[in-house]
């Protein structure tokens, strides 16, 4: 008999189907009160805010489960940590009652400079040694465990001696935090670097695992890019699939964050992750969905 | 190439000042590549040295990826702060203005909400453009409200709550404004642009007159409204701290007597029905 897949380490509720909570969709959302499991906000959006994001953040979290998703942490960076803004993040996470806490693998800037990007780590020892480090450090400060996205990349170093899937593994264990796969992001790096991506998702270790990312790419020609503008790509829903099939069910979130359409929209293409999620054989008796 | 011809390996932190170098750096991505900066970093390293190909793309062209997109997110984020400068200027010149701006203050925080804040001060005295007076004026009021925008609720003053502050208190009662709320000065008009930007009609030629703004948040809700300068400067003085009694001695001697206590009652009656105060204070403190 097939067993269950494992369930993540900290035994976080399977959320559902979530939809990342976007500026244009706040009246939307107030006034229809949508049927999503769960909403997921950027945490930079609301830090230093009293101001509309603060009240609709505070509504959307009396009604919905709230996770955070943050830009800013800069875990690979070898600039300090940033113990200012950890504390407001913090406070963000008390004040919605978050489930958890995520960020990125990646560096935003050194030099005390921010590019507010997702910049990509030569996948070496040396990075891995320095990552571990400082996990545990904002895992101690927030007390609580910190998840991070595998993002997407568009350029390998030269120096990089562990494959992205092995370093995850390797960090999420040694570390003891957890990973929010982002399917869409396996498919744009495996891509871009020429990869198999169903490997990378058989080398994930499911019990790290409490959240997926969906989201749609641009197709550039000769690279992916990440935009988070566009459906879900077919191949993603595939990747998605298999992703079900080695990990089991996860919270599982839309994200759409440039020429955001209709929250219907959005909406819709959430429920086509459940629906994927329900007609697979034999999983409605694995697993509740809410 | 021998492996004897190849740079060793920079460190991680080498790796990350050669790639911030590169991709922050204003020039064209031969000449970031070749500044002393990157290669100092990168220990002498070149860029096929520190990036593999792609199957589509050489090393230098995936650098490339993200030299392009640091520009355009700090466009994107000015102009969301900025949407009547950026219309008033022109896409391009609202490019390189950013590009300019950037340069000189890049982004140190978490956030890129803060990105735009010294935006006023270098318009005033680092832009060369002929008008760049009066963007700085634009930019300040814009400024203004993203600030309010953001400011903590409070709680705001009743008219209830006036009407119960005996007479005899007013003269050292001190009224404590809201968070959200910013008083500004201009050296030119702004109503014109800000109503030609709303209805999608050609922005006028700046003109220089003083212009005292107040922006403030009622709710959610945003307003702004130019001032006369005796109600602005009255207003100013309580909002600075100043008590009723001092503030109102300094605003008096300004207006003449027959119509000193209607236009002070009236801007009194007004700024309460705003909510722009959060209490009345009657303690010397204030």
């Amino acid at each position: 008999m097939k067993q269950p897949p494992p369930r993540n380490r900290w035994g976080f509720p399977e959320l559902g189907f979530g939809v990342g909570l976007r500026a244009p969709h706040f009246s939307h959302i107030l006034e229809k009160r949508p049927e999503v499991d769960f909403f997921e906000i950027l945490t930079e959006n609301h830090l230093d805010t009293g101001g509309r994001p603060a009240e609709v953040l505070d509504e959307v979290a009396a009604h919905w489960p709230v996770v955070m998703h943050g830009v800013s942490l800069s875990i690979g960076s070898t600039d300090p940590l940033d113990f200012d803004y950890l504390a407001k993040v913090r406070d963000l996470a008390a004040r919605a009652g978050a489930l958890w806490i995520s960020d990125h693998l990646c560096w935003t800037g050194v030099l005390g400079r921010n590019t507010h990007d997702l910049l990509p780590l030569p996948l070496t020892d040396e990075s891995l040694r320095h990552v571990i480090d400082r996990v545990r450090l904002v895992q101690e400060f927030l007390e609580r465990p910190l998840m991070l996205e595998n993002p997407s990349t568009y350029l390998e170093f030269a120096s990089s001696t562990i494959p992205e899937w092995e370093f995850l593994a390797r960090l999420t264990e040694e570390a003891d935090c957890g990973l929010l796969l982002d399917v869409n992001n396996v498919h744009v790096s495996a891509t871009n670097h020429g990869f198999d991506p169903y490997e990378y998702i058989r080398a994930i270790p499911a019990e790290r695992v409490p959240q997926f990312h969906l989201a749609g790419f641009t197709d550039k020609g000769t690279h992916l890019l990440d935009t988070h503008s566009d459906h879900v790509h077919a191949r993603v829903w595939d990747l998605y699939e298999a992703t079900l099939e080695h990990v089991g069910h996860r919270a599982t979130l839309l994200e759409w964050d440039a020429d955001i359409p209709p929250f219907e929209v959005v909406h819709a293409e959430v429920l086509e992750a459940r629906r994927r999620w329900l007609t697979r054989d034999g999983s409605r008796e694995q697993h509740h969905v809410s | 190439m021998s492996r004897s011809d190849r740079a060793a390996a920079p460190s991680l932190a080498g790796l990350q000042r050669w790639m911030q170098a590169v991709v922050v750096s204003p020039e064209p991505l031969d000449e970031a590549l070749a500044a002393p900066e990157a290669r100092q970093a990168a220990g002498g390293a070149r860029v096929d040295e520190l990036i593999l190909p792609s199957a589509t793309l050489e090393p230098a062209e995936r650098i490339a990826i993200y030299k392009r997109m640091y520009p355009l997110r700090m466009i994107e984020a000015l102009e969301q702060d900025y949407p009547i400068l950026a219309w008033h200027v022109g896409e391009e010149a609202f490019e390189q203005l950013v590009l300019d701006y950037v340069e000189a203050f890049p982004s140190r925080s978490y956030t890129l909400n803060r990105l735009g804040d010294n935006l006023p001060v270098w318009l005033d005295e680092r832009c060369r453009r002929d008008d760049a007076a009066f963007l700085g004026d634009l930019a300040r009021f814009e400024l203004a409200q993203t600030l309010v925008f953001d400011e903590q609720p409070s709680d705001v003053l009743a008219a209830e709550q006036v009407a119960r502050i005996p007479s005899e208190a007013w003269a050292e009662a001190r009224l404590p404004p809201i968070p959200a709320l910013r008083l500004l000065t201009l050296r030119h008009a702004i109503r014109p642009h800000c109503e030609a930007w709303e209805h999608d009609r050609p922005s006028p030629a700046p003109r220089r007159r003083a212009t005292r703004v107040l922006v403030w948040r009622r709710g959610q809700t945003m307003h702004w409204r130019e001032m006369p300068r005796a109600e602005y400067e009255l207003l100013d003085a309580l909002v600075s701290g100043e008590t009723l009694g001092r503030a109102l001695e300094a605003a008096t001697a300004r207006l003449r007597t027959h119509e000193r206590q209607d236009r002070l009652f009236g801007w009194f009656r007004r700024w309460v029905s705003d909510g722009l105060f959060r209490s009345v204070a009657l303690d010397a403190s204030g």
